[in-house]
């Protein structure tokens, strides 16, 4: 820098060296203004040379679900294209969302898009359209993941719909003995101080499943049953040991004894099961809310084509084995599904996939959602 | 950590030396409170299980093993060095102009210059963080990038150097400038001959200490931050995860590093001193 | 700013010509355009407001109100208030011995002793942050040595992911930041006052809280100030150590405002009381001469 070799300069020169250069007429007070006008200008240009792109054309950078980055598939993928998956985890959709619009969608050429957030991403201008023919495993994919109304906006393509699955309940079978089968084992006094909860204002569906009378569309609450849901996360409050950011978190969690139980999702079993940790899934009767996940590019994609690849890579036999053992996920390539057996494909929670699929209350794009954002933030903040 | 134990009680009105038992007691428990977490965290850097419980069962030095093969790691190390040269020497020369103008001049608001100068450190960081990244994002539509960075942590070392240099400026006898002014000397002979040899040591230590905060820093950094990720911000990405263990290594890594750079600092500051 | 700089109201005495503005223009320049308009301009995001996903900028005073009347923020900005001062008041009662200890007691290696005090304040705050959630864990350091203590029998799970625990985390991280100031205040108290008080009849309470607490004023302002200031705008350590990341602390809502939630007026708006309960704070050190001497 600049800056720095001329301080470097200036410092390294001697009190009778400098005498001389001013006595010579080679260091004025002209000199002076002119270093310090330097200095100024690169301080001045600094932002907009930055406008002009930094990154280097190889590098990816994502804001993704924990998990999806996986050296397992991004390695090979990394290595074929000459490329650097550099990935960044984030908590929640909103988390998403403010990270693509906080830098105008110049920080992240994707994002890990499940099904409620394309929709404020495309309203807010931030992606790309994704043209089929360029993705050589498109037409493999299940004809209900090839152009599903979540990622398609006036007809057009936004989203590569590559993984699904359900947010299930997870506990500690050596501190929870006899199996819990409902949600509300997660606001049961027994377990106080044991529970965990993702944070996150979308949750608000997943105990709205526990009203009475049900709703039918989690997601679609009206004022009076948001009321509700809030008096039942007030009431969690004080058994929650902690609200959750990320999947990692919930692992290290059960594995240190911090909590018994929590919300969370298949991955997190395959992590606590990978470090041999105990641990134990349960789908609760009043149903599961879930998640159905694209790659979506931005409209500001420093590499566009590497990130288009990226997605192709991830809904291809490679990147669709990793999700399902990395992740334990679901997935959407019919080609890659029928190679499966019977077993695998129900572990998977696939043995039907558009019947499976139908039973998850799928996360939606919540108009009013800043009204679920305050109910969040009271019940969490009680 | 017994708190109660430091409570202040009346303090004997007697000659130095006179040292109390309680006294050095509660400053040994201070001392041990100040450094309990430092000696956990490289003690687990050395943990073979991934769960940081206690006891610790079996060593290993896999993590740092692990942590001298991470690339990523590395790459947010140098981006780190890189950054916290660039704000320390923006820093460098904001501050030294500050505190030399300061020092060397009577006029009104100095305590305002002062005040503004030390803001951006008295307020909570997360101001300074989300401030300019609405007038980054925000007001100018500028993408966020080093230079946003190096903007924001250039902004709050500033007065880390104005707060060295000053304090070396108002030991350094008047009488020098008058003497050079007498002999016939410009003010910018003056301060070439005689004022700057004097304060380099206390500018390089500032530099140092500005360096070491910027290495540090998250809290604004967490708000500006463009493609590249800091040290700190990538190990924040990894702790919010939970399980790393390898970050215990690194955490250990920066402590040594930083201790290196603070007594760099506090070896000028005494030159600076007994020159 | 620049026409209080160019207030030049006379040539210092060594005979120096023309006013510091040359040399204050472009530090000044600086903090006006990267760190006094941006303050400004977040300021004005308070009267504005979010609809769906833009900014509108119709000058409005809902957020404003909202932070005064909307659940949470009322409660959560006394609960960061109260944490503030308890962790504030805590700093003091650590921070005393332990400075008069280095200022008065100290004979050999004072100055290594205060580096060492210093030192955890230039390693990683993220670290020493991280660090307290393995100490404090269910199975951490701390219930493990009070259980081979036999002082509980059980582990006491209330210490992590809790505001027992950020407030421990707290009162060590931000604890340099006392000990600095009123270790330099106390070290200029001379020994004579101390010694004459003690003379005049004054037992050592009396000493201390006629004489040695006035004269530390400044310090222990000047270190509350950064303490408590610190403690106000936190949202690392309610995101490690605290349950609730985003909600426990008044910075933790700031945060999530710009960084999740993306609503930046109603952030801007929550900004305001921070803003004035520090600056009235630093007002008030001022007045005691905490913010150093004014040589006008």
């Amino acid at each position: 820098m600049s800056n720095r070799d001329r301080t470097a300069e200036l410092m390294a020169l001697e009190p009778d060296e400098a005498t001389q250069l001013y006595r010579s007429g080679r260091f004025t007070r002209r000199d002076m203004a002119k270093f310090f006008a330097a200095i100024g200008l690169t301080s001045a240009l600094g932002p907009t040379l930055a406008r002009s792109g930094v990154s280097a054309a190889d590098d990816l950078t994502m804001i993704i679900w924990e998990g999806y980055s996986d050296e397992k598939y991004s390695l090979p993928f990394e290595e074929a294209n000459d490329a650097k998956v550099d990935a960044t985890f984030a908590g929640t959709g909103d988390e998403m969302f403010a990270a693509m619009q906080g830098s105008g969608g110049s920080t992240y050429d994707m994002v890990s898009a499940s099904s409620d957030l394309p929709r404020r991403l495309y309203d807010a201008d931030l992606l790309m359209e994704i043209d089929p023919a360029k993705l050589t495993n498109y037409n493999d994919l299940y004809p209900q993941f090839q152009k599903p109304p979540y990622i398609t906006f006036e007809d057009k393509l936004y989203g590569v719909n590559f993984a699904w699955g359900p947010t299930i309940m997870l506990y500690d079978p050596e501190q929870i003995t006899t199996a819990p089968t409902s949600w509300k084992a997660m606001l049961d006094e027994a377990n106080t101080g044991k529970i965990a909860t993702w944070n996150y204002p979308l949750q608000i569906a997943q105990y709205a499943l526990l009203l009475d009378p049900k709703p039918e569309n989690p997601f679609e609450l009206t004022d009076e049953q948001l009321a509700q849901v809030k008096d039942l996360l007030i009431q969690q409050r004080p058994l929650v040991r902690k609200y959750w950011d990320l999947g990692g978190e919930v692992a290290e969690l059960f594995m240190a004894k911090e909590i018994a139980i929590a919300d969370g999702w298949p991955y997190i079993t395959q992590q606590i099961m990978a470090e041999s940790g105990s641990i134990a899934e349960v789908s609760p009767e009043e149903g599961v809310t879930g998640w159905s996940d694209s790659w979506c590019i931005s409209k500001n994609a420093a590499n566009p084509e590497l990130a288009l690849k990226w997605a192709d890579w991830m809904i291809g036999p490679e990147g669709q084995a990793g999700i399902m053992e990395v992740m334990n996920y679901s997935i959407t390539n019919k080609k890659v599904i029928e190679t499966l057996d019977e077993a695998r494909r129900a572990a998977l929670r696939m043995t039907n996939v558009e019947e499976d699929y139908a039973r998850i209350h799928m996360w939606q794009f919540i108009p009013a959602y800043d009204k679920w954002v305050q109910v969040w933030q009271e019940a969490t903040a009680s | 950590m017994n708190i109660a134990n430091a409570i202040p009680e009346p303090m004997p009105a007697g000659p130095k030396g006179r040292k109390p038992v309680w006294l050095t007691v509660a400053s040994i428990i201070t001392f041990l409170f100040l450094y309990l977490p430092l000696v956990v965290v490289v003690l687990y850097s050395f943990s073979a299980t991934k769960v940081n419980a206690w006891p610790i069962k079996g060593y290993t030095l896999d993590w740092y093993r692990e942590l001298f093969q991470d690339e990523d790691i590395w790459d947010a190390v140098r981006f780190s060095t890189f950054i916290g040269i660039v704000a320390a020497s923006i820093a460098v020369v904001l501050g030294t102009l500050t505190a030399y103008a300061l020092d060397r001049y009577r006029f009104r608001g100095k305590p305002l210059i002062r005040f503004a100068i030390g803001m951006p450190i008295v307020l909570p960081g997360i101001v300074t963080g989300v401030a300019l990244l609405a007038f980054f994002t925000g007001v100018l539509g500028l993408n966020l990038s080093r230079w946003t960075i190096i903007i924001g942590h250039a902004t709050f070392c500033t007065v880390l150097i104005v707060n060295n240099v000053a304090a070396r400026l108002s030991q350094l006898p008047r009488s020098l400038d008058e003497a050079s002014a007498d002999l016939g000397a410009t003010p910018l002979t003056t301060f070439r001959r005689i004022t700057f040899p004097l304060i380099r040591p206390a500018i390089v230590a500032g530099a140092i200490l500005a360096f070491t905060l910027s290495f540090d820093e998250i809290v604004v950094t967490f708000f500006l931050t463009g493609r590249e990720k800091t040290l700190p911000l990538l190990i924040w990405g990894r702790l919010r995860r939970g399980i790393s263990p390898e970050i215990n290594a690194a955490a250990t890594v920066i402590i040594l590093v930083s201790l290196v750079l603070v007594l760099a600092s506090y070896w000028f500051t005494r030159k600076s001193e007994t020159n | 700013m620049a026409a209080i700089a160019a207030k030049d109201e006379q040539a210092a005495p060594s005979g120096r010509k023309g006013g510091p503005l040359p040399l204050l223009a472009l530090p000044l320049g600086w903090m006006l355009v990267f760190y006094l308009i941006p303050l400004a301009l977040l300021l004005v995001h308070a009267f504005w407001s979010v609809d769906y996903l833009t900014i509108d900028r119709t000058f409005t005073l809902e957020n404003i109100k909202a932070v005064f009347t909307v659940a949470p923020y009322p409660a959560v900005l006394i609960r960061t208030l109260l944490m503030a001062a308890a962790v504030t008041l805590t700093d003091i009662a650590i921070a005393f011995p332990i400075s008069w200890w280095l200022a008065k007691k100290v004979t050999s290696h004072r100055e290594l002793l205060l580096m060492l005090v210093v030192f955890p304040l230039w390693s990683s705050y993220l670290v020493r942050a991280f660090a307290w959630k393995t100490i404090l864990g269910t199975n951490g350091i701390l219930n493990s040595f009070l259980q081979t203590t036999g002082i509980t029998s059980e582990p006491i799970s209330a210490f992590l992911y809790s505001k027992t625990g950020m407030y421990i985390t707290f009162c060590h991280v931000w604890l340099p930041f006392m000990i600095l100031p009123l270790y330099t205040i106390l070290d200029r108290l001379p020994d004579t006052l101390l010694e004459a008080s003690g003379d005049l009849g004054g037992n050592g309470w009396k000493t201390f809280l006629r004489v040695i607490l006035p004269l530390s004023l400044p310090g222990l302002l000047a270190g509350s100030v950064s303490v408590f200031s610190l403690t106000m705008g936190d949202y690392i350590t309610p995101s490690l150590i605290g349950g609730s990341p985003g909600t426990e602390l008044i910075g933790g809502i700031v945060a999530d405002q710009f960084g999740v939630a993306n609503n930046w007026p109603l952030g801007a708006a929550l900004i305001l009381p921070i803003l004035a309960i520090v600056i009235g704070l630093l007002l008030v050190a001022n007045r005691f001469g905490a913010l150093g001497r004014d040589e006008r």
